[in-house]
């Protein structure tokens, strides 16, 4: 039961900043580049960053309580996979990097999924060979959240010794595939035929799979946020839609709708705590709880998003209604990283038998 | 006394862990394993056992013998008891009457009731439901009426646990008619040696004797068995579950049955094969898992909580209770299937909890599962329906 449940003083300042600045600045027109200035002077880039590399010395907890308010926005800006994954691979194996990153100077993205993946972190199929005193790597990565605001991707790649090894390719000298998710979040492909790349590390599995473990729970948050605001849209509504001469929140069969809703919310917040909680610790259950965590809330995600839809009628699929936008993003979180269902198959590998 | 508030969490499971070891017979863990219905001698003597060291009843106050643990203590106790195969202790006094007793018994029933139900001297049942007061707990309409220094009541009781055993019922009965259903029920404390009662056993689908109905006819009480003032039993009632709010979450049964399908699916061959092995068997299970990690981290949110004295506007102890107990159903199913055809014969309580039958059929690891998948139906209905913890979780929503 040591499980850290309620959030420290700062942690709370960080909650309202972030809830602040959803409020006032996410639908303001701003480009994502120039919100990402903003995170920077907030120092949200910076909050898991140790002291001595110019950052605040906080943890993934930090970097959970931002994201789950700018899951509630649903902010395209690619968060956490910036200001978690791709810092804490960099804290491991270039840690000198991270200064830059939590400044907002440089902007690396972790390319790290390829298609039939299947959420086994050590599968991958792009290689890496030797060319003079370089690398140059071969394979596409997909689906990398972002994608067009990278300064750099941080690739993994199978080297000729079999190992996985961590190499950076700059944005500018790669090809990038952009396109939109079905949530309209920008993303991409890094499609790399011999493209020059230069060595962060020729073995970098363990360092990928603590990074991924923490996308896992952060992202879990991010989702968490999301699925908050299709619930409280979806309670709001409930309370001012009047059909048969009164509110359809008098329903009995859409109150324990909301109920289930509800159930499912918290159920999906409380895993997001013992995630981060495994996180911290760092013991031989890290990587599967990170695991229950993704597939607990991917489908409570599904669940709440879905429900949020059908108990707005027809109005919830509707462009106009903010509704389905959270219930979009829900499903593309439900479906990275090899889907929820593989996510289930990874955690019964790790399972105690 | 030990001061337990100085321990951590592991030094306080290791005590509990090794009280356990030193005290509980294993053959009495082995049939408790079994998870058939309670079994009274075994009750009373680890009752006593519990007694001896102040651990029988963790929630009261501590002038009245109360260990003083913290919420987390308890549940970690709960857990390993459960776990070992310990005698489940009987609610109804030690959690459920003792505390009212503590908070507004007179100092004759202090004096009289807390010693007895400490020790498990005297078993108690709760005589609450009745047959059209069910969820609808107020309608209730068993009668007390005052006759000088008397109650005499009349009316029935039903879905009465453990009363077929117990020597005394605490009791929700109506003193008034007037005003608002809440506020003509009061608190009633019964010896059921009194003349007048009769208690008839109702068995469940899985063949086993807990529940009963008890009916009164004229049944004369002694007004100093009333519990704080008349009418005012139902809040008495209300305080009594609010305490043990978290303590439907179940958790401790989940975590057995996870444990007891993971060795049941070792033994199980499927053409050969160990059932544990089946990839569709242990993503199934995985799933179960997951959900019941979450839910035990909104226990240890909700207990974090309240030792922070943050109590939420959420209707947490509503959501503890659904997602509790139709995960004790959902794992009842896996474990019942994981079984195959072993799990089909009817292994009876009474051939099978003490003793074992010549040549039984089936295997030995499956007595006892069909009984509780069949009885845990009764899970998602008493203490409220999840129905109504719906509307309750709803209702609060809604308002807020």
């Amino acid at each position: 039961m040591g499980m850290k449940v309620l959030p420290t003083e700062e942690q709370v300042m960080f909650r309202d900043a972030a809830a602040r600045w959803v409020e006032q600045e996410a639908g303001s027109g701003a480009d994502m580049a120039a919100q990402w200035g903003q995170f920077a002077e907030l120092g949200w880039l910076m909050v898991a960053i140790p002291e001595d590399q110019g950052g605040l010395d906080g943890n993934v907890y930090d970097n959970a309580i931002i994201a789950e308010e700018l899951g509630k926005g649903l902010v395209a800006a690619p968060y956490v996979g910036v200001a978690v994954t791709a810092t804490q691979l960099l804290l491991a194996l270039a840690p000198e990097r991270a200064e830059a990153v939590a400044s907002g100077e440089e902007i690396p993205l972790v390319a790290h999924v390829e298609a039939g993946q299947g959420g086994d972190p050590s599968w991958v199929e792009t290689t890496a060979t030797q060319a003079g005193d370089g690398w140059s790597l071969t394979g596409t990565k997909t689906a990398i959240i972002g994608a067009p605001l990278a300064t750099s991707f941080l690739v993994s790649a199978r080297t000729p010794d079999g190992k996985i090894g961590l190499f950076e390719v700059a944005a500018d000298a790669a090809k990038v595939r952009e396109y939109l998710l079905f949530d309209m979040r920008p993303a991409g492909d890094l499609v790399l035929d011999a493209t020059p790349a230069t060595l962060i590390s020729s073995d970098a599995l363990s360092a990928i799979e603590f990074a991924l473990d923490c996308e896992h729970v952060v992202e879990s948050a991010e989702a968490v946020g999301v699925m908050q605001t299709a619930f409280d849209l979806t309670k709001d509504y409930l309370n001012t839609r009047q059909q048969y001469g009164q509110l359809i929140g008098q329903f009995q069969a859409l109150q324990h709708r909301l109920a289930d809703m509800f159930i499912e919310l918290e159920q999906a917040r409380s895993v997001v705590l013992r995630g981060l909680d495994a996180l911290v610790r760092n013991g031989p259950d890290r990587s599967a709880m990170a695991a229950a965590c993704r597939v607990k809330v991917a489908q409570a995600g599904h669940f709440v998003g879905a429900q949020g839809i059908q108990l707005h009628g027809g109005i919830g699929v509707t462009e106009e209604y903010p509704v389905g936008h959270h219930f979009r993003q829900l499903i593309a979180f439900e479906m990275r990283h090899g889907g929820a269902g593989a996510q289930v198959e990874r955690y019964a590998s790790m399972m105690e038998l | 006394m030990t001061d337990y508030s100085k321990m951590s969490e592991d030094q306080f499971r290791q005590m509990v862990r090794d009280f356990i070891s030193e005290n509980l017979p294993p053959e009495m863990a082995a049939r408790w394993k079994k998870m058939y219905h309670p079994y009274k001698p075994d009750v009373v003597w680890w009752t006593s056992k519990l007694n001896e060291v102040g651990w029988s009843v963790p929630g009261w106050p501590v002038e009245y013998g109360g260990p003083d643990w913290t919420i987390a203590q308890r549940h970690i106790f709960e857990e390993e008891v459960f776990l070992a195969g310990c005698p489940a202790l009987s609610p109804q006094g030690l959690t459920l009457v003792g505390p009212v007793i503590c908070h507004y018994g007179t100092p004759e029933q202090k004096d009289f009731h807390l010693p007895k139900i400490r020790s498990g001297e005297i078993m108690w049942a709760q005589g609450f439901s009745e047959p059209n007061a069910g969820s609808d707990l107020a309608a209730l309409q068993c009668r007390a009426v005052r006759d000088g220094d008397e109650y005499v009541v009349n009316g029935q009781k039903i879905w009465t646990s453990e009363a077929h055993y117990s020597e005394w019922v605490f009791m929700l009965v109506r003193t008034s008619t007037e005003g608002k259903k809440q506020a003509g029920i009061s608190f009633l404390l019964i010896d059921l040696d009194t003349p007048g009662i009769t208690i008839r056993p109702i068995i469940s689908i899985d063949g086993g004797h807990e529940l009963n109905e008890v009916f009164f006819e004229d049944v004369r009480v002694p007004a100093s068995n009333l519990v704080g003032e008349e009418n005012k039993g139902w809040t008495y009632a209300k305080e009594l579950l609010a305490e043990e709010r978290t303590f439907s979450a179940e958790v401790k049964r989940h975590k057995g049955q996870l444990r007891r399908i993971k060795n049941i699916a070792r033994e199980t061959k499927i053409r050969g094969r160990p059932l544990i092995e089946d990839p569709h068997f242990q993503r199934r299970l995985a799933q179960l898992e997951i959900e019941v990690l979450a839910h035990e981290a909104t226990l240890w949110r909700v207990v974090a909580e309240e030792e922070a004295g943050i109590l939420g506007a959420a209707p947490t102890p509503s959501i503890l209770k659904v997602r509790g107990t139709e995960l004790v159903q959902r794992l009842g199913a896996l474990m019942i299937e994981a079984l195959e055809e072993a799990g089909l014969p009817y292994y009876a309580e009474h051939d099978y909890f003490l003793t074992e039958p010549a040549d039984p059929p089936g295997r030995p690891d499956a007595y006892g599962v069909s009984s509780d998948f069949m009885f845990r139906r009764s899970l998602t209905i008493y203490g409220g329906s999840n129905e109504v913890q719906r509307n309750i979780i709803a209702g609060q929503l809604l308002r807020n």
